[in-house]
């Protein structure tokens, strides 16, 4: 009785699904499908689902799914293993996140299809539309000429402090290195012998050197396969840091991220970048408000630029790619990277978008935002060389290695360099 | 006469070729048997063994179709990277230590546990559950119990002892030992069930001789526990050896290698060259390096040690 009742269930189902395709038939022809990989967790997976919810709303023809792959932020990046793993396997996403030093390793293996195929193709972009993206980013996805790379999420390094407590005070945003340090021995704060409270952190990082490099003047690369960080400028720089832990004593050493310092009152300032004021006003929860601003500098304004672009692979199918290039081009238009930037706090990526409606309302709502615009100008890139992660990590321990005077800046910094050339000079 | 010789010789193995071929199909069933398992490991095992050795003598990057052949470059590399010399010197260190205290505290424990008493089924679990553990997840555990402020539990214990708050696996000679604590806590449970089964297999004759000799228990643990036990002690430091240099997942979890580069071990360097350098060849000689000197540590170990286990059989 029962298997007779569900057979007979089937069966009306069929019928009813059969007729259902005979008076609603698919519209043409079947709907173009596309992967996109990436990496952006937390409060940024929900922004980047409803850009591509709105996108496959808009064009019935394709269908993108939109897959987190895991984070390239956390240790040993999971989601570029996956990614390489999976060109090496044959079969990659139609279009993924990447940082500039994936794309040296991915299209010098041919597994990526130059933007600027698209860029200048029948649905490709004017002249004036290339313009309108901020130059230092055009120029960070192009290599050797070719625009191989769309930019995406990309972020600046800022200043970010306590607001409240330097408004108490009666200091001004420091503007210099100078500044930074007078200001970070005002804030720090002792208690019995015992420090309660640093005016600044340092993170045994690259990325603080690297900004204290940039704003000294200094540069990564001297030549094609030749370091420039250790230079005078960048001794110079990495003994500021440590001068700053060590001798003025106004700043401590932290591993990770400072946001959850600063929200419990044990630092003043700090250095990252724009999707950092999500987890900074998070940690503060509202006790005090949260600054942002240019980077101090000695001999010239400059910040680092970081964050993905997003790169179209060659094994998908022409179809496929067209449909991600589409898909590239919503994301990367004034509205598609304005929309994006009020939500995560990215910069957008176009000039224009500055300018539009939805930007101005959240400037006003949230005049932090302005740093971050301010800045773009001023932002440089690391050099876009596979080998850059290594020397990335090379420069990390150097860091760390002076910070815990292990070593003076020189040194650890020509070893550093030496090795970086070493690997650099493989290159063919 | 050599054609001669040649031909006598075929003619008297002509008849075996039959008999070569009824063993085999005697035997096509056993060998039918262990075809899957014997496929899986060539598949798996082997090939990949094999590959890593060829890949160990080019520069390629997995993805790139040009692989740069280089020879033994690799190797000779290895031998002048100080980062690569000094992941070796922290796993020795790593192992040496973890082995040393590890083994005979899973010893101590398991002739405290080697006899009956109630509830002793359930102590015996208690130490087994952290071997059963996933690594990762106890590790991020302890990642919080060695919290550098007074927040972190330890420090909160050791200040109620009036000791200041250690900085822990941020403090360059501080966190090898906090690495080594963690993993004497994690393997304990392992080494503790196999010393068990090797006190447990001690015929009690030997008891009663030493008893009705008057020896006392120090004497009985000496004379008797411990060298008839020395199988068990022998396996179990050869296999804590391999297993300690082999050492990654905590080194990972817990300090990303650092602070100063201090717990980054052979494994973690080979993981870093690989999956994060991308540098196939170099990560493929590290693993034959790290092979090598694995295998020079359990062959000193056998020919040191083989003459001092006593065989009770």
């Amino acid at each position: 009785m029962r298997a007779q009742g569900w057979r007979r269930f089937v069966l009306t189902m069929g019928v009813a699904l059969g007729a259902a395709g005979w008076i609603f038939p698919a519209s043409g022809a079947e709907p173009v499908s596309i992967t996109f990989w990436h990496g952006m967790s937390g409060v940024l997976n929900p922004a980047i689902d409803a850009l591509t919810a709105d996108f496959n709303k808009l064009n019935p023809g394709i269908v993108v799914n939109a897959q987190y792959q895991g984070s390239y932020a956390t240790t040993g990046s999971p989601y570029r293993q996956k990614l390489i793993a999976a060109a090496a396997a044959g079969s990659p996403p139609t279009l993924a996140q990447v940082f500039p030093n994936y794309t040296d390793q991915l299209s010098r293996a041919n597994a990526l299809v130059p933007m600027e195929k698209f860029v200048r193709g029948p649905d490709g972009l004017s002249e004036a539309d290339l313009d309108d993206i901020v130059p230092a980013l055009r120029q960070a996805n192009t290599f050797n000429g070719v625009l191989w790379t769309m930019p995406f999420n990309k972020s600046l390094n800022l200043l970010f402090f306590n607001a409240d407590l330097l408004k108490q005070r009666g200091l001004n945003v420091p503007q210099t290195w100078d500044d930074l340090r007078g200001v970070a021995k005002v804030l720090t704060q002792e208690d019995g012998g015992r420090v309660t409270r640093y005016g600044f952190v340092v993170r045994p990082t690259s990325d603080y050197f690297f900004v204290m490099l940039l704003t000294n003047g200094g540069e990564f690369l001297r030549t094609e396969k030749e370091v420039g960080f250790n230079s005078p400028a960048g001794v110079e720089a990495l003994q500021f840091l440590v001068d700053l832990v060590n001798k003025d004593k106004v700043a401590y050493i932290l591993p990770g991220f400072a946001d959850a310092d600063l929200g419990a009152g044990r630092v003043a300032m700090y250095f990252a970048t724009n999707p950092g004021l999500a987890f900074a006003k998070e940690a503060v929860a509202g006790k005090f408000a949260v600054g942002l601003a240019v980077l101090p500098y000695r001999k010239t304004r400059a910040t680092l630029l970081t964050g993905t672009d997003l790169a179209i692979f060659a094994k998908a199918t022409p179809e496929q790619q067209v449909a991600a290039w589409k898909y590239v081009k919503f994301l990367t238009s004034p509205v598609g990277t304005a929309r994006w930037s009020v939500r995560t706090f990215y910069m957008p990526v176009r000039r224009s978008a500055l300018n539009s409606t939805l930007m101005q309302v959240a400037l006003r709502q949230d005049p932090d935002l302005r740093a971050g615009i301010d800045s773009v100008l001023l932002a440089k890139t690391e050099p876009g060389v596979a080998e850059w992660q290594e020397i990335r990590d090379t420069v990390d321990g150097a860091v760390e290695a002076a910070l815990f005077g292990k070593m003076t800046p020189k040194d650890a910094l020509d070893g550093a360099a030496a090795k970086a050339n070493r690997l650099l000079a493989q290159r063919k | 006469m050599a054609a001669q010789d040649r031909t006598d010789r075929v003619l008297q193995g002509a008849p075996s070729r039959p008999r070569r071929l009824r063993r085999l199909s005697e035997n096509a069933e056993a060998y039918l048997f262990i075809l899957p398992a014997a496929l899986v490991l060539a598949v798996f095992n082997l090939f990949p063994i094999l590959y890593a050795f060829f890949v160990s003598l080019l520069r390629w990057n997995l993805i790139d179709p040009v692989r740069t052949f280089v020879g033994l470059g690799n190797y000779a590399e290895l031998l002048q990277d100080p980062r690569f010399l000094s992941a070796l010197a922290n796993t020795t260190y790593f192992s040496v230590a973890s082995v040393a205290v590890g083994l005979p505290l899973a010893l101590v424990f398991a002739v405290l546990l080697n006899r009956t008493l109630t509830g002793m089924s359930w102590y015996r679990t208690a130490f087994f559950v952290p071997y059963v553990t996933s690594l990762a997840a106890a590790a991020m555990v302890w990642h919080w119990l060695y919290h550098p402020d007074q927040f972190g539990l330890l420090n909160y214990l050791i200040g109620k002892l009036g000791v200041s708050p250690q900085r822990w696996l941020l403090d360059p000679g501080q966190a090898m030992p906090a690495v080594v604590a963690v993993a004497i806590w994690s393997g304990l449970g392992r080494d503790i069930v196999i010393f068990l089964a090797g006190l447990q297999s001690i015929t009690a004759e030997y008891y009663e001789a030493a008893q009705i000799d008057g020896a006392n228990r120090w004497q009985v643990f000496r004379y008797v526990t411990l060298p008839l036990l020395s199988p068990t002690t022998y396996f179990l430091l050869v296999i804590g050896m391999i297993g300690a240099f082999k050492v990654f997942v905590l080194p990972l979890f817990l300090t990303q290698g650092g602070p100063l580069g201090r717990t980054f071990t052979v494994v973690y360097s080979l993981y870093q060259q690989g999956f994060q350098y991308f540098r196939m060849g170099y990560a493929a000689a590290q693993a034959y390096a790290l092979f090598a000197v694995i295998f020079i540590i359990t062959m000193l170990q056998r020919r040191i040690l083989t003459g001092r286990v006593h065989y009770d059989t």
